[in-house]
Order: C-alpha cells, then structure tokens, then sequence
C-alpha cells in the first residue's frame, strides 16, 4: 500500500498571468503518512493540493502518485478523493445518494451503491441519517458525510482542503482525532491543508511549511519545531523567538554572536557563520529561565508589556528595544511563586545550547492568520 | 417585529398589509368576480339577463370547437415551452459558466433586454416581411439555390406563431434560469469532476437538477403567456388557427359575453391545473426559501 500512495513532486511551478502561485516545487510525501502543508493565504498550498487532485494543471514539472506519472491525467481517475473546504454536498440529494454520487458516475446499479453508501455512512457513524438531505445536518456531520463520500472511492490519496476550518474549536479537536485514526485505519495518504500551528502538528507526520509559492521546510513536526529552517518558519510556527547578532568570533566548533544590546551568544559553528556575518537564531519561548541579575552570556533584559495566563503556563512578552516582542513562557507554579507585574524591567537566561541558528534567510514575519 | 416605536399595536401589521390587498381586490378580485357571475347569466345576443342559467357551460363543455381550441393552444404551449426551456438553459448556461466575469455577464444579459425595448406588437409584426413569401428569408433561400419555390409554411401558420411566440417570451424563461444557476456553488462542479463525471454527467447529474426551480417558474410563465394570447395567433396565423383567447375575443365581438365569460373560468382552471402540476414537479417555495 504504501509505495502505491506515495507522492513526488518534480519542480512543479504553476504560473497565473506572471505570477507564480507555486514556484518550482521538489516534494516527496512518503506513502500512508500524514503530510500537513501549511502557510498564510496565498502561499500556493491549496494550488499545491489542488495540481495533486488533478484540478489545476501545472504549467511545469512532473506529479507523480505511486510513481506513475499523473500530472496531466484526468481528475477522478488518479486514485485521488479531494474534501472541498465547504464541503460540497449535493443539496439535492440525501446523504446516501450524495456518498454514492461517484459510484453512479461508474455505472454501478443503484442496489449495490446504496448499500455501499449506506455501510460507508455506518463508517461515519451517521447510519441513522441516510435519508436526510445535507442542509438538515450540522457542520460536524457534514463534515462527516464528505469523508464517507471521498472514501467510497477507495481512493490512494486523500486530500483535505482545510477540513476543520469551518468547525466550531470542540468540534474541530474531535474530528482531529478522528481524521488521525481514519488515516490510521485506512493506511492511506492523507495531504492536509491548513494554516493552523497546533492542527498541523498534532496530524502530521511530514509537516511542509509554504510560503511565496516555495517550501521553506518540509520535515516531522518535531524538527520544524525544535530545528526551524528560517526566521520565517520559526516565527510562523510559533513558540520560538527570533533574535540578531552579528559574529564577533568563531573558534572550533562554537561562533559568539554579539546582540545590539551588546550580549554574546554561542551557538555552533556552522557554513556562513563567518565573522561579521549578521545571523539569526531562535530561542524556544518555553526553555527560558527569570533570573535576578542580568546575564552575563545567553540572556537578556527587558521591560514587561503584558502577562497572559495560560492555565498550564503564563506567557510574559518583553519589550527588548527590538521591534520584536520577546516572549517567555514562564511555568505557572514559578509565576505564582513570585508573580511579575507590567512594567517591571526583568532579566532571563538560556542554557547555550537552546539557541538554534537559522540557516535559511526567508525574514517575512510570517504572522499566524487568525480566522 | 420591530418594536422601537413603542407604538406598534394589533393592528399594525393589517394597515400594513392594507393598500397591496386593496389595490389586488380592486384589480383582481371584482374583475375576477364579475367574470364568474357573469358566466351565470342569460343572453340572447342582443341583451344579457341576471337570471341564473347552467346553459353557457352546458354549450361550452359539449361543443367540439372548445376541446380543438383547447389542444390547440396546448399544441402551442407545448412547443412553445420545450424551445424556451431549450434555448433558456443554453443561454443561461452560456452566461453562468462560461463568461465568468461579471461585467460581461451583466452587459450579455442587458443584450437579452434588448428587444424589450420596443413593443410586443413591432417585435412580432417585423416578422412578417422576414418570412413572408416575397420576404427576407425565402428570397436568400431561393437564391442560395436551396428551394425553387418560396415556402409558405414560413408565415401565416403555427411555425409563424409559435416562432413568434419564442421570440417574444424566451426571456422570461433565461431570467429564472439564470438566476438559479447562478446559485450553483462551483465547488459541487469540482466535486462532481472529482467524483470522475464527465462533462455531460455534470449537467444531468447536478446543474439540471439545481435549475429546476428556474425551469418550472420560467415554464409558469411561459405556459400562462401563451395560454392567455390571441393577439399573436390572430396575427401570425393570418386568421387560419385559434386559440381559446381568440375565440373568446370572437364571442365577444359579438355581444356572447355569457359564452365568454364560461369560457374564461374554464381556461382559469386549466391554467391553474398545469401550474399547480408544476408545483407539484418542484416545491418552489422551499428552494425560494434557501
């Protein structure tokens, strides 16, 4: 099964007019694992999704699905089911005759495709509602229907154009599960678009960050999140801060990175970590000590601007003189222990090897899209 | 229910509703009244009698003129109404799929509004010297070498008048039309294609059926038009056929308002019969709704 769904993508570039939606894109998503492809809006994911589906033809490149070459075959006949965004349910038709839809399209005798239809919607556990029409059913069981409907296709690839976007936020962290175990059951490849951190995280196996019609990483959410490629991604990612310096030396393995502010930082020697090199690095906001006097190295200094409770930790942004804002998050029991007000200057530290230097050059701010 | 006034009593919503239902008592209903009572009445050609009488339905439903004048017009509702529905799908296809833009969407449908421009009566007579014997159509047939003689099916016949009756009411079959296709959600067409439809299948599976509501409330009107003209026939036709309107219109030149009147309620109820088996086809009200 899984060589059969597996997913590569050759210098794929799709071009509206002279702008290039996706800019010669190199992929390959490994058969029956999650991939969530995420970015702002415009990014050229959903086109991404959509050239795999056969909805949009790329203007270059090679799409392949089970190393056969698709690129220009035709939609439905690739092994692929796409789930629109706003699901696109047939209005006129009840739920069993919209999940059969494709298997009218094949011919199959009415019989056979509602019993077909009927056991798929006994999948989605909305049995009970066969004969309804999809305008009397909520968002999650629509939802639902539009999974039972690309499914009955047995299709080798599942594509999901932002699935949970729709959804109320307790709706859409239990259909989260559900996709995870369907995908789980099933073994197929899921490609999941979204611009949410916490769902493409919690999903994915391969998580592709866009940005510009390119892939700035494609990698396990684990190394997006502890190794970020660039400022770009660790900044659209979340949970990291994003410093400057300038190289003052380098020796061996370890370069000092020297602030504005005039603090050193180690962080390991790498290719481009040259003296007088301006880099940039992250720091995880969750690795971060409050100490009492400033710090020496791998620290700094700033002025509170807000506290905000988090249940399990309080995030505390400072205002470095930097335009960005450094954030901390600091574990509730040590706030709580001796909480910090607004407008109080504090200091905090690092231990060295939390600073992670970000190799790729991408600075966009890359602000999450709130819905 | 707005209640910022503070004022709002009982009544409101009744004085409210008040100069519409007036306005159609006056202009529907009496009129309406008036031609039931009087379908009651006795005649003798000369005079007409308040005195009740079953005798003008008796000659109405027993003569076999009335059932040849019925088919007839339904004859022509019925082609008139397949090519409108024919021709109204197309175009608005035409319009809501393939000129994406709105700009030009809107400048075609204005294009369709054209002949409106000008009267029912010009926009018919025109007609004439084009499918006239001696007209513009016969005499580029004859010389591209496709005829020798001129054909005189063209005018003066039913093809005459239910091409009139095509050109005069084929818009208000394209406006409901396009306006339900227009509701069509382009994403249940990628669904479709998705699903592996074909181009054909799209159309039978999913565009044709959202269109229906357009369809059965363009064929209302279409049918009631029809039904109710005996200008077009009586023109068109040179005299040759009749419809039921032109019969009645033939009573009433000769002071038979009884006979007419008899005749009109039977013609209301079939026209309310054939709309409310449309209705019956497509629950207009609750696609309205949406």
């Amino acid at each position: 099964m899984s060589d059969l769904s597996r997913i590569d993508i050759q210098s794929v570039t799709k071009l509206y007019g002279t702008a290039r939606a996706v800019n010669n894109v190199d992929l390959v998503i490994e058969g029956g694992s999650y991939c969530c492809m995420i970015g702002p809006s415009g990014c050229g994911k959903t086109t991404l999704l959509r050239m795999i589906a056969g909805h949009e033809e790329p203007s270059s490149g090679m799409i392949k699905i089970g190393g056969q070459d698709v690129t220009h075959a035709k939609t439905g006949n690739r092994g692929t089911a796409l789930m629109f965004q706003n699901y696109a349910l047939f209005p006129h038709l009840s739920l069993t005759d919209n999940v059969a839809f494709s298997l009218r399209i094949k011919g199959i005798a009415t019989d056979t495709r509602r019993q077909n239809a009927r056991e798929m919607l006994e999948r989605v556990q909305l049995g009970h509602l066969a004969d309804r029409l999809p305008s009397e059913l909520s968002g999650g069981q629509q939802q639902r229907v539009a999974l039972a409907r690309a499914l009955i296709t047995n299709p080798k690839v599942l594509l999901l154009d932002e699935p949970l976007s729709a959804l109320d936020e307790f709706l859409r962290l239990r259909m989260r599960v559900e996709l995870k175990r369907l995908q789980n059951e099933l073994g197929i490849t899921f490609i999941h678009v979204t611009h949410t951190q916490p769902e493409a995280i919690a999903l994915a196996d391969q998580v592709v960050v866009m940005d510009h019609g390119l892939i700035e990483q494609a990698a396990s959410p684990h190394d997006i999140y502890n190794h970020p490629h660039s400022p770009y991604v660790a900044r659209f990612m979340g949970g990291q801060n994003v410093l400057t310096g300038t190289v003052s030396s380098t020796s061996g393995d370890t370069a000092i990175v020297t602030s504005a502010a005039g603090v050193s930082y180690d962080l390991p020697s790498a290719p481009g970590v040259v003296q007088g090199a301006e880099i940039r690095f992250s720091v995880r906001r969750d690795r971060i000590q409050v100490i009492p006097a400033p710090a020496a190295r791998n620290g700094l200094t700033g002025k509170v601007i807000n506290t905000e409770y988090q249940g399990t930790f309080v995030k505390v942004a400072l205002d470095t003189g930097s335009r960005e804002e450094f954030i901390i998050y600091m574990p509730d029991d040590t706030w709580f222990a001796r909480p910090i007000e607004i407008g109080e200057t504090i200091h905090a530290s690092w231990q060295p090897a939390t600073s992670h230097h970000l190799k790729g050059t991408n600075n966009s701010t890359g602000t999450p899209l709130e819905d | 229910m707005s209640r910022s006034s503070g004022r709002s009593s009982p009544l409101t919503p009744y004085l409210q509703v008040a100069p519409l239902a007036l306005i159609m008592l006056a202009m529907v209903g009496v009129p309406l009244i008036t031609v039931v009572l009087l379908s009651f009445w006795q005649s003798d050609g000369i005079s007409i009698y308040p005195e009740f009488t079953w005798a003008n339905y008796a000659q109405v439903l027993t003569s076999p003129v009335t059932l040849t004048l019925f088919l007839n017009t339904l004859k022509y509702a019925a082609l008139t109404l397949v090519a409108t529905i024919l021709i109204g799908f197309t175009c608005s296809y035409f319009l809501v799929f393939h000129v994406r833009n709105l700009k030009w969407q809107i400048g075609l449908f204005l294009l369709c509004t054209i002949p409106f421009w000008t009267s029912n009566v010009i926009r018919m007579v025109s007609w004439i010297p084009f499918l006239g014997r001696e007209g513009v159509f016969n005499q580029a047939l004859i010389s591209a070498g496709m005829i020798d003689q001129p054909l005189d099916i063209l005018l003066y016949s039913d093809f005459a008048v239910v091409l009139t009756y095509i050109h005069l009411f084929t818009l208000f079959m394209i406006v409901p039309i396009f306006n339900s296709m227009a509701k069509i959600n382009p994403n249940l067409i990628e669904a479709a294609r998705d699903a592996g439809a074909s181009g054909w299948q799209i159309l039978w599976t999913v565009i044709v059926p959202l269109s229906r509501t357009g369809i059965a409330l363009g064929s209302i009107f279409v049918v009631t038009l029809v039904m109710g003209d005996f200008f077009v026939v009586r023109v068109m036709s040179g005299g040759q056929s009749a419809s039921v309107v032109s019969a009645m219109k033939n009573q009433i030149d000769q002071l038979f308002y009884p006979e007419a009147a008899a005749m009109a309620v039977l013609l209301i109820v079939v026209v309310l019969l054939m709309v409310s088996a449309i209705l019956r086809i497509v629950d207009i009200r609750s696609e309205l709704a949406k």
